[in-house]
């Protein structure tokens, strides 16, 4: 944030430390509602953080949300509008949470359980004013793809719900009793555990792919195992590479994936196991 | 950004023509010099603190309140101001719950009253009655 401050450089540039402090002043009068000149410094740090994030200055390679205040004739108006954009992508996380929700399928671990309870109240608990960079949720589900960690408040709640929609996307299409047997045998206390269910369901999918099986039964028989180690062995990067982007393709075109962005998504994560294996970091994948 | 830095943005002390009005009225007076003296304390005493006052600051309230004291005249009234303006973000660092108004009204109390125009005394008094109310 200091950078924010301190890089305004010369012309109308250099006003843009006075035009924040003008605006955090204007904010802490908002949040005491006028009964305080004063606020502990810890909280005026949290409003100035919020500030810049509703701004958009701590993303902002091109310099052009910083222009684009530089050039706002009423900058407490530009101020409101942002954070009436906020609310909006409030809104827009919202309908994002229902559209996952309703797709979650039925197995679901106890941190995914707790992560969608939490979910379920973050457009309530969410600050879009005065702590718009904060996250006021418990996310313990891990997610293959975690959101960037530049991302803040209601970015990257966005972030991690399109992402859990990819995961959704993909592990809706399997039969729910043979996605809780794979789990189960993975580990029968699955529920409890902090694990994600994509990557074990996806592993065992892109598995049967490489033996040109049905993904669907998430099962490998000790005889498909020996085959899989068979075709793996002695392969180089690049052709385990080309093997599981294959194998996800197959697994798309299998489960009727229409959504690109499932299928990039399975994409990605077939690239992360290549490279797994290329590295000879065979345990857990396929249940080698 | 550092808090410092903030601080630094602050707007310098100046008194409303009313207040400046309310002191005459009562006898008193602050110049120039008095008011750079009371910005330096101010930035001081909110460094120490811990707090941060960007907009309006507390200080044109505070002389509004104590110009009708008897504890107070010409000659000490900037350095009372600057202790009771230390005492103010220092109490409300202990009681962040009391509203600017309700801690002014408490401290004139207690520093017309009680304290009988001592200021460390006024500060303990606000203190224990902060502590009775928690």
């Amino acid at each position: 944030m200091s950078e924010i401050i301190q890089t305004g450089g010369g012309g109308a540039q250099a006003a843009l430390p006075a035009i924040l402090v003008r605006l955090l002043a204007e904010q802490l009068h908002r949040l005491t509602r006028g009964e305080s000149t004063s606020v502990p410094a810890q909280t005026a740090e949290e409003v100035l953080s919020s500030l810049c994030f509703i701004l958009g200055l701590n993303e902002d390679p091109a310099g052009d949300n910083r222009r684009a205040l530089l050039a706002a004739p009423d900058k407490s108006a530009w101020l409101d509008d942002r954070v009436a954009a906020l609310r909006r992508r409030v809104r827009s996380a919202r309908r994002l949470f229902l559209a996952v929700r309703d797709l979650l399928p039925g197995p679901r671990c106890r941190a995914l359980a707790d992560t969608m309870r939490s979910l379920d109240a973050f457009g309530r608990a969410y600050d879009p004013r005065f702590a718009a960079h904060l996250v006021p949720c418990d996310m313990d589900y891990q997610l293959v793809e975690m959101p960037p960690e530049h991302l803040q408040g209601v970015d990257y709640v966005h972030a991690w719900l399109r992402a859990l929609l990819m995961e959704t996307d993909l592990l809706r299409r399997f039969p729910e009793t043979a996605v809780t047997a794979a789990l189960h045998r993975l580990s029968p206390d699955w529920r409890a555990e902090l694990m994600g269910l994509y990557s074990p369901v996806a592993d065992m999918a892109l598995g049967l792919c490489l033996l040109g099986e049905d993904p669907r039964p998430l099962c490998i028989t000790p005889a498909q195992q020996a085959a899989l180690c068979h075709m793996l062995a002695r392969n180089d990067e690049s052709t385990l590479r080309q093997r599981l982007a294959g194998a996800s393709a197959g697994c798309c075109a299998a489960l009727g994936v229409q959504q690109r962005e499932t299928a990039a998504y399975l994409g990605r994560y077939a690239e992360t196991v290549a490279l797994r294996l290329a590295v000879g970091e065979t345990r857990g994948v396929f249940h080698l | 950004m550092e808090m410092t830095d903030l601080l630094a943005m602050a707007p310098p002390c100046i008194l409303p023509a009313e207040c400046e009005q309310t002191l005459a009225e009562n006898g008193l007076t602050l110049t120039t010099a008095d008011l750079a003296m009371l910005g330096q304390a101010r930035t001081e005493a909110l460094r120490e603190s811990g707090r941060v006052e960007l907009g309006e600051t507390i200080l044109p309230a505070l002389a509004e309140a104590l110009a009708p004291s008897p504890y107070v005249s010409r000659t000490d009234l900037a350095q009372t101001l600057a202790d009771l303006q230390a005492i103010f973000y220092e109490l409300k660092t202990a009681g962040e719950r009391w509203i600017d108004r309700a801690l002014l009204t408490q401290m004139m109390n207690y520093f017309n009253g009680a304290a009988g125009g001592s200021v460390r005394q006024c500060a303990d008094l606000c203190l224990m009655r902060l502590r009775e109310e928690a």
